[in-house]
C-alpha cells in the first residue's frame, strides 16, 4: 500500500493506495501517530485508489478513534468504493465514522464542523 | 606375513648346530667336505634372516621411541653378553679343552652378534618404511635380495672370483645410503623425544661398533670372518644399520630448530580446529570469543591480554590475563580503540610497536611495563561488538605473520560465531514451531468437533487457519429441549493475538449464554465484556443466532459479522440478511444498544442458517484475484440445499478449496451450517 500525503485547509488529506491489510496497517498508524505528534488532529482520508481493506485495517481507525475524540480532532472518509465501503458497513463502522461522497463534501463537512 | 615363522627359526637353529659340530668334533668334520659346512652355514643365516624378518613383522610399537628403546636395551644386552663371553674365554686356561671351549664361547658370540643384526636391521625397515612408498619397498627388496645372495660369499672349498663380491659389497652399501635418506619418522617427533632419539640411537650405533669389532675377534679358523668381503652377509647387515643409524642420529640433530617451528605451526592448526569444533558443541558466542582470545594469546606467545565483548548493548564481558583491569582502562583512555575502530570501519587491527610512557601520556607517575602492544578488533556484520588486545613486556614483540595469524583466527571465529547463531535461531524456530503445534491442538479444543444429535437441527461446521492459530470461532449452547443458541465470532487480524482474544471470546460466550439474557442484553453485555478486555484497535465481529422450536422461530443480531444466509425451504430461495449492528469492542455499550438490532424470522423445516466469517467471502483466486464473494456462497448453498448438513458443508469447503487454491492473502475461515429437521 502508498501513502501519499498533503494538506488542504490546514487538514491533511491521506491518500491511500493499493491494499489496506495486517501488514500495511502499522505503516499507516505509525503515519497518523506523527501526525498526532505535530499536533494535525484534521485528517482525512481519499480512498480512491485504496482496493481492499482487512479487518486489521480498519482495527488502524478504531484504534485512533477515541484519540480524535479526545482532541477533539476530526477523521474523515471520502471517495470509497463499494467493496471497501461494504466492509465498513457490514462491520458498523459506517455509523462511527464519517463517510462522504467526495472531496468537497467532505471539506464543506469540515469547515462546517470547525466554525 | 602375519606368521611368526618359527619353522624358519628352527632350520637355522639346526643348521648352526651342525656347523658347531662340526666344526668342534673334529673327526666327523673332516669327513665332510668343506662347501658343505659352510652350505650348512649359509642356510642358517638365511632361516634367521627370514624368521627375524616375519618376527619383527609382527611386532607392534606404540612409537618410535618404544621401538628405538627395544633396540637399545637388547643391544646392551647383546652386547654385555658378547663381552662377558670375551672375557670368559681369557679365563680358559687348559689348552685341549680351552680350543673346544673356546670355540664354542665364540659360536655364541658369533650367534648372539647375527641375532642382534638381524633384529636391528628388521627394526630399522619399519623406520624405513615409516609413511612408504613404493620406491622404498623396491629399494628394500633389492638391499634384501642382495644380501641373501651375499651369504654365498661365505662358502669356502673353491675360490671366489673377488670382482663380484666387491661389487656387491658397492652395491649394498650404496644402496644402504640411499636407504638411509628415508628417515620421515623424524619429522613426527616432537622436540623433546628428538633427545631421547638421539640418545637412543647412538647407543644402538655404538652397541653395533662393538658387535663388528667382536665379531672380528672371533676365532674360528674354518669360518672366513674377518674379511668384509668374504662375509658379506654380516658386514652388509653393520653397514646398513651404521649408516643409518648416523643419518638418523644427524637428522636429527639438523631437525631440531625445524621440529620447534613444526610444533607452533601444528598447534596453529590444532587452534583452527577447536575453533571449528565448537560450531559442532553449538557453543555460545561468549565460549567462542573466549576461545579465540586464549588462541591468540598462546599462538602469539603474548605475556598478557585482555578481551572485551559488549554484544547487544548488554554488560561487557571482560577477560583479563596478565593485566590490570585499571591498565586497560588506561590504555583505552589514552589510546582510544574504540573511536579509532568506529571510524575507520576497514581498519582490522592496531599495532604499536613501542609504548612508551609518552605515547600513552601518561604523566610521569604512572608506568606500564607492557613495551608492545596488538589490539584487534571484533566485528559482526560490520558492527563493532568488541576487541582483543594482545601486550609483550618487550619492544615490537609482534610481526607480520603474527599479526596475520590473529587475523585470520578472528575471521574463523567470525565463521563460527555466524553458524552458531545460525544454529541456534533454527533450533529456536523449531521450538516455536512446536509451541505453535500445541497452540493450535489447544485452540482446536476450544471449537465444539461434534454437535450432539437430535430432532430439531443438524449442524455441520469447519474452521481453518491462515496461520498455526487464527481468531475465528463458533461455538453453540442448548437452552433446553428445543432451544439452541448459536454463535459465531471474527476477531479482527489473525494469529497469536487473534487466537488470545478468541478464546476470551468463548469465555464470554459461554457465561453470558447461560444467564438466559434477552438477546438485546446479551449483546449490549458482550459489547461491554469485549470493551473491558481486549486492547484498543481490536474488535470482535460477532453473531448470535437464537432457536426456538417450540415457538417455530430464530432471533438473531449481528454485530458487525458477515451478513447471515439464509435459505428458505417455503420460498425455495436463499438471501442475505443484511441487518443494522456494529462489531463488539468499538463503541461504549450506552450508544453500542442503539445501533443493535434484534430479529426475528419464522423457521420452516428444511431451513438452512448459514454462519461463516470473512475468510470465506474474501477468500481469493490465485490467479484472477477475484473473491470467492457472496454470490458464489450463495449459489453453492443452492446446488447443495436438498443435501444434509455435512454434506453441504463438505460442497462448500471443497469449492472453496478449489475456487482459492495458492492464495497467498488467506485468513482465518469458517462455516457453520445449521438444518432445520
Amino acid at each position: 500500500m502508498e501513502i501519499r500525503e498533503c494538506m488542504e485547509d490546514g487538514c491533511a488529506v491521506l491518500k491511500l493506495a493499493g491494499e489496506l491489510d495486517a501488514s500495511s496497517a502499522l505503516p499507516l498508524n505509525e503515519k497518523i501517530k506523527q501526525l498526532f505528534d505535530d499536533e494535525q488532529y484534521l485528517i482525512l482520508f481519499d480512498f480512491e485508489e485504496l482496493t481492499y481493506i482487512s479487518s486489521a485495517g480498519l482495527g488502524v481507525f478504531i484504534s485512533v478513534l477515541k484519540d480524535f475524540k479526545e482532541k477533539d480532532g476530526f477523521l474523515g472518509f471520502y471517495n470509497m468504493s463499494g467493496v471497501v465501503h461494504d466492509v465498513f458497513k457490514i462491520v458498523g463502522l459506517d455509523k462511527v465514522l464519517s463517510i462522504y461522497e467526495d472531496k468537497s463534501t467532505a471539506l464543506d463537512h469540515l469547515n462546517a464542523w470547525s466554525a | 606375513m602375519e606368521e611368526r615363522n618359527t619353522h624358519w627359526l628352527v632350520i637355522g637353529l639346526i643348521a648352526y648346530l651342525l656347523v658347531i659340530g662340526w666344526h668342534t668334533l673334529e673327526p666327523i668334520g673332516r669327513a665332510l667336505p668343506l662347501f658343505v659346512c659352510s652350505g650348512l652355514l649359509v642356510l642358517s643365516y638365511a632361516g634367521h634372516f627370514l624368521y627375524f624378518r616375519a618376527m619383527v613383522n609382527v611386532r607392534r610399537f606404540r612409537s618410535v621411541d618404544h621401538l628405538l628403546t627395544v633396540a637399545t636395551i637388547t643391544g646392551i644386552l647383546a652386547f654385555s653378553s658378547t663381552l662377558m663371553a670375551d672375557f670368559s674365554k681369557r679365563l680358559v686356561s687348559n689348552p685341549w679343552q680351552g680350543e673346544l671351549l673356546s670355540q664354542l664361547i665364540d659360536f655364541m658370540r658369533l650367534y648372539v652378534v647375527l641375532v642382534y643384526l638381524l633384529f636391528v636391521l628388521f627394526l630399522f625397515k619399519k623406520l624405513l618404511f615409516y609413511q612408504k612408498k613404493r620406491s622404498v619397498i623396491l629399494l628394500w627388496r633389492l638391499f634384501a635380495l642382495l644380501t641373501i645372495t651375499a651369504s654365498i660369499a661365505s662358502f669356502q672349498g673353491f675360490s671366489m672370483p673377488r670382482l663380484p663380491l666387491q661389487l656387491a659389497w658397492a652395491t649394498g652399501i650404496t644402496l644402504s645410503m640411499i636407504l638411509a635418506t628415508r628417515i620421515k619418522w623424524i619429522a613426527f617427533q616432537d622436540r623433546a623425544n628428538h633427545w631421547l632419539s638421539i640418545g637412543l640411537l647412538s647407543v644402538i650405533v655404538l652397541v653395533v661398533i662393538g658387535l663388528w669389532q667382536q665379531l672380528e675377534r672371533i676365532d674360528l679358523p674354518l669360518i672366513l670372518l674377518e674379511h668384509p668381503v668374504r662375509n658379506l652377509f654380516l658386514y652388509l647387515i653393520i653397514g646398513m644399520v651404521l649408516i643409518y643409524g648416523v643419518f638418523s642420529i644427524l637428522a636429527l640433530f639438523f631437525n631440531l630448530p625445524i621440529s620447534s617451528v613444526m610444533e607452533d605451526k601444528d598447534s596453529e592448526i590444532k587452534s583452527y580446529q577447536e575453533l571449528h569444533d565448537m560450531i559442532l558443541n553449538r557453543d555460545s558466542p561468549e565460549d567462542v570469543f573466549k576461545k579465540l582470545f586464549s588462541v591468540c594469546m598462546s599462538n602469539t606467545f603474548s605475556d598478557a591480554g585482555w578481551l572485551e565483548l559488549r554484544e547487544n548493548r548488554r554488560k561487557p564481558m571482560q577477560i583479563a590475563e596478565g593485566v590490570e583491569v585499571d591498565d586497560i582502562e588506561l590504555l583505552e583512555r589514552s589510546l582510544s580503540f574504540d573511536a579509532r575502530f568506529e571510524k575507520q570501519t576497514a581498519s582490522d587491527h592496531i599495532y604499536f610497536p613501542m609504548l612508551s610512557p609518552k605515547t600513552l601520556s601518561l604523566n610521569g607517575n604512572g608506568s606500564i611495563r607492557y613495551q608492545s602492544m596488538l589490539v584487534y578488533p571484533i566485528r559482526v556484520e560490520g558492527e563493532l561488538v568488541g576487541k582483543i588486545g594482545l601486550l609483550k613486556e618487550f619492544e615490537d614483540g609482534f610481526d607480520d605473520y603474527m599479526i596475520g595469524m590473529g587475523k585470520s583466527y578472528i575471521q574463523q571465529s567470525k565463521v563460527v560465531y555466524e553458524n552458531v547463531s545460525l544454529l541456534k535461531s533454527k533450533i529456536e524456530a523449531e521450538l516455536d514451531m512446536e509451541q505453535m503445534r500445541v497452540a493450535r491442538k489447544v485452540q482446536r479444543g476450544l471449537l465444539p468437533d461434534s454437535f450432539p444429535k437430535n430432532d430439531y437441527v443438524s449442524v455441520s461446521a469447519f474452521s481453518e487457519s491462515a496461520l498455526e492459530v487464527g481468531g475465528d470461532y463458533y461455538d453453540f449452547f442448548r437452552l433446553g429441549e428445543d432451544r439452541f443458541a448459536f454463535v459465531i465470532g471474527d476477531v479482527s487480524g489473525k494469529g497469536t493475538s487473534a487466537a488470545f482474544h478468541m478464546a476470551q471470546l468463548k469465555g464470554i460466550f459461554q457465561s453470558l449464554i447461560q444467564l438466559e439474557l434477552e438477546p438485546a442484553e446479551f449483546m449490549k453485555l458482550a459489547n461491554q465484556s469485549v470493551n473491558n478486555c481486549v486492547k484498543q484497535g481490536l474488535f470482535i465481529t460477532f453473531t448470535l443466532v437464537l432457536l426456538d422450536f417450540e415457538l417455530g422461530k430464530m432471533v438473531y443480531s449481528r454485530a458487525g459479522h458477515c451478513p447471515l444466509l439464509i435459505y428458505s425451504a417455503t420460498q425455495d430461495s436463499a438471501r442475505y440478511l443484511e441487518d443494522d449492528g456494529i462489531a463488539l469492542g468499538i463503541m461504549e455499550s450506552e450508544q453500542f444498544v442503539h445501533h443493535q438490532m434484534i430479529y426475528e424470522l419464522p423457521l420452516e423445516t428444511g431451513d438452512i442458517i448459514a454462519l461463516y466469517t470473512d475468510g470465506i467471502s474474501e477468500g481469493r483466486n490465485a490467479k484472477t484475484g477475484e473473491p470467492f464473494d457472496y454470490d458464489r456462497l450463495l449459489k453453492t448453498l443452492m446446488k447443495s440445499r436438498f443435501l444434509d448438513a455435512n454434506a453441504i458443508r463438505d460442497r462448500i469447503y471443497s469449492e472453496f478449496k478449489a475456487f482459492t487454491v495458492g492464495d497467498l492473502h488467506r485468513d482465518d475461515a469458517s462455516l457453520m451450517i445449521i438444518k432445520v429437521q
